[in-house]
């Protein structure tokens, strides 16, 4: 019970997102109106761009997708609540901006993996500040080679959802969180950058 | 997609070939060509189309004008439209409309003649195979008009939330005999209109006419859509199909009846998959008919890998004139193929040939080899569409997933024509067949049956399709699994006669639309079950089957369109018998069909009687009207079944691609370091903790 307690405590942000996400994926509404669909974005329809990123499209995706969230949340968490925040905010917009650009060809679309792609470069990378080993590099490696196959061959390798994977997004998803990174790097000795990353109390 | 660009060769080949066709052929009046009688105008013509419950009612009221001084037969042929059930055929004698009687065939055409040869008012509206209905009309009097009516019905079926109606007009210019007897009169040369009424139970985004940009589109709910169209300012027709407008109408340009009207529209995104029924069964009766639509929900995973593609391209005659385009779409297509996929190309005319040597890679310098290849090649001759097929059939590499696209625009005419040869051909080979049928004079049941046989799709194509809107549809469905062997079991209440009894295979986007009778009432769990990739598929749900529901007559006459259809493919496989075309002549005389075998005759009432011939269809058309009536006065109905028990737990598919982002094994794999990092450092917090 202690430990249940001390994981409710110290990662109460990827808990929450993770319950939202199993809200929403058991939701009666999620199979009608929340999938993003980029040529519906009028008034209400617009929270899609949220919405859209939890919602799954049969158990296996949701299941996968909630396991790699709540590793990868919890790395960031435990350096950084907001950081967390921020990098999921980062995956959302990456992964949106890509959809809605003529680079994309899809009109629906749902699933985390995008944004955390975002959240697996953070993670990766503050895994590394803290315990420097080559190993953290081979993984930002072979994600990004990964993405980048998948793109090319326009499939995603080795998954079996209902909704086709959209590989893409993946690549978006890296591209967001090597931003976050790269403002880090420039950026994060400055004092207004730092108030943002500062770490949290877990 | 590299499959998607792969489909966009046959589909392109398709459009240009479609685009490049001539309207040369049209629905029209008929004259002998010899010159031996004279020209009959058509004086009149409106369409009026209601589509609601899932099907269409059209009804064509035409005015035939004698400018002679010498009685004439008038004899209108028109496209069959696909699915249509004609089931009124009214001829306005001395001014009263008096509905027309089905015979079997031979006997109505006697009677026809008889009346004809005693100089007495009769009409009769036959099938003509698969090409034309043709309605005969005697007497045209000198300088008099003469008015008829046919009404038909027709499922109307939606494809990935589109739903399309098409009214036939443009002949395919396939039956030379045909062709060389007779002259058409395609021109209307007083009012022609064109209105429709399309009521949804599913709401409506968007309607549109391709290739008439002047229609009026209205929406009054979004549920309740009117397209109208016609060479006056106002053509509001009563049902009888007079200009109701109090309004002067300004002189009628003439309008030609060469081009098909072809409407679509859009159902909103997202709306659930669902079971619909629509019943019919008069109180106290021990039988009911319905209409079951079951819209699948979106859950078939995209195709990966690669494929062989056979081309089977028609090269006859009837090609002159679009060969060129044909070329240039094959080599813009063939630019674009996926490295996995391999292709063969097989054309032919009177007999075929092979193009390339045995499957082929689709590298740059191949790609150019064959186009070049094609490019030396002269449509000419007739059609062995058998040859050409045989020769795609062979050399099936059991080992990989294949698919035969057949693009062709006519009738087999050479070699081997029999649909049943065609049929065993297809039945000894596991492959995939898509047909690309252009126009309206195709042989679509010849085509029909072998891609239902194979397991693959038929996609008619008209001139005044939305070309670019098709080809997204076909795309959809080749990139996409199927369901193979699909079934739906009803438990609860006693079903029989469903027909189509064998589904096969459900693509992408497409609805499954049963027919059957019901015996008793009450709940019952409908089962849909089939498989997708090998793997298990099963949908339930449960719902009511009522006791009564008089609203929707119709279903009883599309059920036995169904049934004759079902009966015509089984004699098309297994061969003509005896038994079976009685049993479709019984069907088309119980339901007042017109079929191969049976024709739609119209009398004076008092001839009727002396021949002895029962008023059955005139009542069966008049309780139609009744409902149609008593349906126009009420809201839209909802005929979901589902709602309390959904079978389909994601939406309906729709046009435009869907993607998911998607963690897999090895992205699992890359997050173990990070798992074991997160384990390690919670630890050390929390033992810095205590």
């Amino acid at each position: 019970m202690n430990h249940v307690h001390r994981i409710i405590h110290c990662y109460p942000v990827t808990l929450c997102i993770a319950a939202f996400a199993a809200l929403l994926f058991w939701s009666p509404l999620a199979e009608q109106s929340l999938y993003l669909d980029v040529t519906r974005l009028e008034g209400l329809q617009a929270t899609t761009l949220l919405t859209g990123h939890f919602i799954h499209s049969d158990p296996e995706h949701f299941a996968l997708n909630l396991f790699a969230l709540c590793i990868l949340g919890a790395c960031i968490e435990q350096h950084s609540r907001r950081l967390l925040i921020i990098c999921m905010g980062t995956g959302m917009a990456s992964v949106n901006v890509l959809l809605l650009s003529p680079l994309s060809d899809i009109q629906l679309y749902c699933g985390l993996s995008g944004l955390l792609n975002t959240l697996f470069v953070v993670a990766v990378c503050l895994m590394a500040r803290r315990q420097p080993h080559p190993v953290f590099g081979l993984l930002l490696i072979a994600a990004i080679s990964k993405a980048l196959l998948e793109s090319s061959l326009d499939l995603a390798l080795f998954s079996n959802t209902t909704w086709p994977p959209y590989a893409p997004s993946h690549l978006a998803g890296l591209a967001g969180g090597g931003t976050l990174v790269a403002l880090h790097q420039c950026l994060g000795r400055h004092p207004s950058f730092k108030p943002l990353l500062r770490k949290s109390t877990v | 997609m590299p499959n998607t660009l792969l489909l966009r060769i046959a589909l392109f080949i398709t459009s240009v070939l479609v685009s490049m066709s001539p309207h040369s052929f049209a629905a029209g009046l008929m004259t002998p060509a010899s010159g031996s009688l004279p020209e009959l105008e058509i004086k009149a013509h409106h369409v009026a189309v209601t589509i609601e419950d899932g099907y269409a009612i059209t009804s064509v009221t035409q005015t035939f004008h004698n400018p002679h001084q010498q009685e004439l037969e008038a004899i209108y042929a028109f496209p069959v439209p696909e699915k249509a059930a004609v089931g009124e055929f009214t001829y306005w004698i001395d001014g009263v409309p008096i509905t027309g009687e089905v015979m079997e065939k031979q006997r109505a055409r006697q009677v026809y003649e008889q009346e004809k040869s005693q100089g007495r008012d009769t009409a009769i509206t036959e099938k003509n195979a698969y090409k034309t209905f043709e309605s005969s009309v005697y007497p045209v009097r000198p300088l008099d008009d003469v008015k008829i009516r046919l009404v038909y019905l027709q499922p109307v079926h939606s494809d990935h939330g589109i739903g399309q109606y098409r009214y036939p007009l443009e002949e395919g210019g396939v039956d030379e005999e045909k062709l060389a007897f007779w002259n058409m009169n395609d021109r209307v040369t007083g009012a022609f209109s064109f209105d429709m009424n399309i009521r949804s139970s599913y709401p409506i985004d968007d309607v549109r006419l391709p290739q008439h940009p002047n229609a009026q589109i209205t929406a009054s709910t979004n549920q309740l859509w009117q397209v109208s169209m016609g060479n006056q300012s106002h053509h509001n027709v009563d049902e009888e199909g007079t200009p109701t407008s109090s309004q002067s109408v300004p002189a009628a340009a003439s309008f030609k009846l060469d081009q098909d009207i072809v409407v679509y529209w859009r159902h909103a995104q997202n709306l659930p998959g669902a079971v619909d029924m629509v019943p019919h069964r008069a109180p106290g009766a021990s039988k009911g008919t319905f209409m079951m639509t079951i819209t699948p929900g979106d859950d078939l995973s995209a195709i990966s890998g690669g494929r062989d593609w056979i081309f089977v391209l028609d090269y006859s005659g009837s090609m002159k004139g679009k060969y060129a385009s044909l070329v240039e779409g094959m080599r813009k297509g063939l630019q674009k193929l996926n490295a996995q996929d391999r292709f063969r190309i097989i054309v032919f005319n009177n007999s075929s040939r092979e193009l390339t040597s045995g499957y082929t890679q689709a590298t740059p310098q191949n790609v150019q080899r064959y186009v070049g290849e094609l490019e030396s090649t002269h449509p000419k001759g007739g059609t062995n569409l058998y040859a050409g097929l045989e020769e795609g059939i062979s050399d099936l590499d059991d080992d990989r997933a294949s698919a035969i696209i057949l693009v062709t625009d006519g009738v087999a005419n050479v070699g081997t024509t029999e649909k049943k040869a065609f049929l065993k051909l297809l039945d000894k080979h596991d492959v995939r067949l898509f047909t690309f049928v252009m126009g309206n004079s195709a042989n679509r049941p010849l085509l029909d049956g072998m891609t239902r046989i194979s397991n693959g799709f038929a996609m008619a194509i008209s001139n005044s399709d939305d070309i670019v809107g098709k080809l997204l549809l076909a795309t959809e469905k080749l990139n996409h699994e199927a369901y193979r062997d699909v079934r739906v079991d009803i438990d609860g209440v006693k079903v029989k006669h469903l027909t189509p009894e064998r589904i096969g295979s459900v693509y992408r986007g497409q609805q499954i639309i049963l027919f059957g009778h019901y015996y008793g009432h009450g709940p019952a769990d409908v089962r849909i079950t089939g498989t997708v990739a090998g793997e298990e598929k099963r949908y339930t749900t449960r719902f009511e089957f009522p006791q009564s529901s008089e609203l929707n007559p119709e279903i009883e006459r599309l059920w036995a369109f169904a049934q004759i259809e079902h009966l015509q493919a089984q004699m098309d496989y297994l061969g003509t018998d005896r038994d079976t075309e009685q049993a479709i002549t019984d069907i088309a005389r119980e339901y007042g069909l017109v079929t191969d075998y049976t024709s739609m005759v119209v009398v004076r009432e008092e001839v009727f009687q002396q021949l002895n011939v029962a008023r059955n269809n005139q009542q069966r058309v008049a309780n139609e009207q009744r409902a149609q009536e008593t349906r126009k006065n009420q809201a839209v109905r909802n005929h979901r079944q589902d709602q309390q028990q959904p079978a389909f737990s994601a939406p309906r598919a729709y046009p435009g691609s869907s993607g998911s982002g998607a963690i897999d094994g090895i992205a699992l794999l890359l997050l173990l370091p990070l798992l074991l990092g997160l384990s390690r450092n919670h630890r050390a917090t929390h033992s810095r903790s205590q």
